[in-house]
């Protein structure tokens, strides 16, 4: 009996193994040691209803665009937490112009790229509502009239899974800490993924709106990062009850975005077809 | 003789004084105990030292055409000397060579001197303790095998701890942790290993005297290794476990290995986060006259070494046991011999051996010997995952399918003795070889090549005897035809003297339709023995059990010294 405890002691020395499911770093942070995370922020529940995410792909060179945010904005008001706005620039209406003055912000994304050439997007404005699929596996791109009606058919959808994003911020250190946990209501019957992003709301920068160049427009919701990569991470399981917590840290030293104007949104998508089944935002700090 | 042994004693004594302080301490101890009694000082056992030395030196001469290239240095060589003391229970030893610089062909990284392995080991009843370096291999090697191959360039020694039990009769424990040589340093990874052996007849009292043997095994090995990468998160701790199970029954045998490896992104599968696995079958059975053995293998994304970026050969944890028949003869064996490819691989290899009986009526009076071997690899059927790929699985494979062909060779052997001072072997085979995965070059494509051979040896007498090789290899592709003539004179137990020439009259290229002459000769004297050659040698592959190394075309003249005491 000795000998066999003597061997198993030694033997739990050598069994170590790290086991990576999201393959990419979440901004490559480096957390002080001492760090501390005194403000907190969490998304409000979302239990009972399926939420929806519009995603508008704009450009601030986009003269049409502006017209196309009218809509969004509109939606993001009349639904509340909802219905979550996410403006992803993109396309050769998104392009700089560097020393000129005009034009000089780079909105786009590795992220927003991605999609725009997973989805085929080459005219905008044109939205996405839980990438709410065609029929064919492909993506619908819906032009701003049609947002809305897309959004009351999703929300009538069943809530399969709920989210919480639990957001820690430390102000001295700007370094964010998400937790986003999950939970299925219902089992799904496809693999899914997280993603999580970081938008920002409010920018003021240059817009074409037509003819006009307008220097201070108010950009809303801006995707600034996918920050566990444009396809996300996997959720392990998806049958009834299964729960899922994964944290991400983000480091906002690094970028020059306001992050008392950041927010994380967080969805949850069938890695098939790519639709949206649940998403869910919190600010990042309280302030 | 009496001057070498001379030589060898005061070489034995020095060596010892210099390089086993703990032991000589030990020596002294016993010394001045003993001192009260002539008879005790006799009994002295001051343990003893054997060894190996080798060098092989080369004076290249350039010769462009057939692209031998002009060495700086104009001579090259490799060198080393195993000294190992022992002494009952007790045994240390080192290895010191020195490559100066590399012949080509072999690593540069080898380039230098040093002392690379050193190790002393213990046992006492139940136990063995090895500190320093150490080989070992754990199964059938595919989670773990470090060994050394002189003639391929490969160590991949251990540099540790290796600890062997044995609790029980019939349960034998391994277990190892260090780091893996890497030319003249440690590669960064950490390796740690553990595996238990059972013998089920010698656990149970009613089942040792059954005819039937089973062995279980089980293995898990994990290599530890810092992730800085910036754009990646790399797993630091990477896992490999494996079962195996072997029956034995009189001449039969069937070994079975199961092994899965968890994410292990590198440089060899294109830094994906699939997980590996393998498994491994084989069967034989043999009786007098008549062997026969089958074995199938599939492995896939196994490449398990302790530095994720390392390449060739370089820091391989594991080993894939080649499942194809390792050839000797010059044009079969360097031309296009099979390299394991551990990203994907599905083989198989069957080879039956059959003896017709002396005084037979087809046998005759000496009797036959036929060997049929039959083997081939496949790539795995795999399907890359295209487009979105989060996780970086990189691809999908189907189990029991296969994917295209690396590899195909068909041989057939018959030996004969015609009489006491004549015999002979007829070799032939026919390849399918797929130049451009084996040896990562492209536009090659599969290459098919019959061989023939005929060795013949005639016994002049009891101390003079002649051995010839006709070797032809024809192909439509690559290089085209070659043939191969080899005379080879030995008068033993001293002397031998060799000619050969192979000769690519095929080539398409006229240029290239070049004769490569070589000469040898050897003086062996019990255990020391000289061979120098002069000649050219042709570009080629040398593999040992599915590992290779590059030879790339020279010219000059070699001189090869080995001993042992």
């Amino acid at each position: 009996m000795k000998k066999i405890l003597i061997i198993v002691i030694i033997s739990s020395f050598f069994i170590s193994c790290d086991k990576v499911t999201n393959p990419y770093p979440s901004g490559n942070v480096v957390v002080p040691t001492d760090v501390v995370y005194d403000d907190s922020v969490s998304s409000s529940p979302n239990s009972t209803v399926r939420y929806v995410l519009l995603e508008e792909y704009t450009g601030h060179k986009c003269p049409n665009c502006p017209a196309g945010a009218v809509y969004a904005n509109a939606i993001d008001s009349a639904y509340g937490d909802t219905v979550i706005v996410t403006s992803i620039h993109g396309t050769n209406f998104a392009s700089t112009n560097p020393g000129t003055g005009m034009y000089e912000t780079d909105f786009t994304t590795e992220a927003g790229n991605d999609y725009i050439s997973a989805f085929g997007i080459s005219g905008i404005p044109r939205g996405t509502v839980n990438r709410k699929n065609d029929g064919s596996n492909n993506v619908e791109l819906i032009a701003p009239p049609g947002w809305e009606n897309e959004v009351k058919n999703q929300k009538a959808l069943p809530c399969d899974v709920k989210i919480d994003i639990k957001n820690w911020f430390s102000t001295s250190d700007k370094i964010l800490k998400t937790e986003i946990s999950s939970e299925w209501l219902n089992t799904g019957a496809s693999t899914y993924k997280l993603t999580v992003y970081i938008i920002e709301d409010n920018i003021i920068d240059w817009q074409l709106d037509g003819a006009t160049n307008i220097p201070n427009y108010r950009h809303r919701h801006v995707l600034r990062k996918a920050i566990n990569s444009s396809w996300g991470t996997d959720i392990p399981a998806s049958a009834v009850g299964s729960k899922d917590t994964q944290e991400f840290l983000f480091d906002f030293k690094t970028e020059t975005w306001n992050y008392e104007n950041c927010i994380v949104v967080a969805y949850i998508y069938d890695a098939t077809t790519k639709e949206i089944i649940q998403v869910a935002e919190a600010h990042v700090s309280s302030h | 003789m009496n001057k070498q042994k001379t030589f060898y004693g005061t070489l034995k004594k020095s060596l010892f004084l210099l390089l086993i302080p703990i032991a000589s301490n030990h020596i002294i101890a016993q010394d001045d105990e003993s001192n009260n009694s002539n008879t005790e000082q006799n009994k002295i056992d001051a343990g003893n030292i054997s060894g190996n030395f080798q060098v092989l030196t080369q004076f290249y001469q350039p010769d462009s055409l057939i692209g031998a290239k002009d060495v700086p240095e104009d001579v090259l060589m490799n060198g080393f000397l195993n000294l190992n003391y022992n002494r009952g229970n007790f045994s240390a030893g080192i290895r010191y060579e020195a490559y100066q610089n590399p012949l080509l062909g072999y690593p540069t990284g080898f380039k230098g001197q040093g002392i690379p392995y050193k190790y002393a080991k213990y046992s006492h009843e139940d136990i063995e303790v090895t500190a320093g370096n150490y080989y070992e291999q754990l199964g059938s090697g595919m989670i773990f095998r470090t060994y050394e191959d002189r003639n391929l360039g490969y160590d991949n020694a251990m540099e540790g701890f290796r600890v062997k039990y044995q609790p029980f009769a019939g349960v034998q424990l391994k277990g190892v942790i260090g780091k893996q040589r890497s030319y003249f340093t440690l590669g960064q990874g950490i390796v740690r290993g553990i595996d238990g052996e059972i013998t089920i007849n010698d656990l149970f009292k009613n089942l040792k005297e059954k005819k039937t043997k089973v062995l279980l095994g089980g293995s898990f090995v994990s290599k530890f290794q810092p992730d800085e990468d910036a754009n990646l998160v790399l797993p630091e701790n990477v896992g490999a476990y494996g079962g195996r199970l072997n029956i034995i029954r009189g001449g039969f045998n069937f070994m079975g290995e199961y092994v899965y490896k968890i994410n292990d992104p590198s440089g060899d599968n294109g830094f994906i986060y699939k997980n590996g696995e393998g498994v491994l079958v084989q069967t034989t059975y043999s009786t007098k006259g008549f062997g026969l053995s089958l074995s199938a293998k599939r492995i896939d994304n196994m490449s398990f070494r302790s530095d994720r970026n390392a390449a060739l050969t370089n820091l391989m944890i594991n080993y894939h046991p080649a499942l194809t028949r390792q050839h000797s003869y010059n044009l079969l064996a360097t031309l296009y011999p099979y390299a394991t490819q551990p990203n994907g691989e599905v083989a198989f290899q069957g080879e039956l051996i059959y003896k017709i009986p002396k005084k037979s009526k087809l046998g005759g009076k000496y009797g036959w010997t036929i060997l049929v071997n039959y083997s081939s690899a496949n790539n795995i059927d795999t399907t890359g995952i295209s487009g979105i790929d989060s996780t970086r699985q990189g691809y999908t494979s189907e189990y029991f399918s296969l994917g295209k062909v690396y590899f195909k060779d068909f041989n057939i052997e018959l030996a004969k003795k015609f009489s006491k001072s004549f015999k002979a072997k007829l070799t032939y085979a026919n390849i399918a070889y797929n130049k451009d995965v084996i040896q990562g070059k492209s536009g090659y494509g599969v290459i098919y090549a019959d061989v023939v051979v005929a060795e013949m040896t005639y016994k002049f007498n009891s101390k003079n005897s002649l051995r010839t090789e006709l070797q032809s290899l024809t192909t439509e592709q690559d290089q085209g035809d070659w043939a191969t003539v080899l005379l080879e004179y030995s008068r033993s137990p001293h002397w031998f003297f060799a000619i050969m020439d192979q000769y690519n009259y095929g080539n398409h290229d006229p240029k290239k339709v070049l004769h490569y002459p070589t000469i040898s000769m050897g003086y062996n004297n019990k255990a020391t023995s000289f061979i120098i050659t002069y000649g050219k040698q042709r570009e080629g592959l040398f593999c040992v059990g599915g590992v290779c190394r590059a030879v790339p075309a020279s010219n000059g003249v070699s001189l090869l010294i080995t001993t042992s005491f």
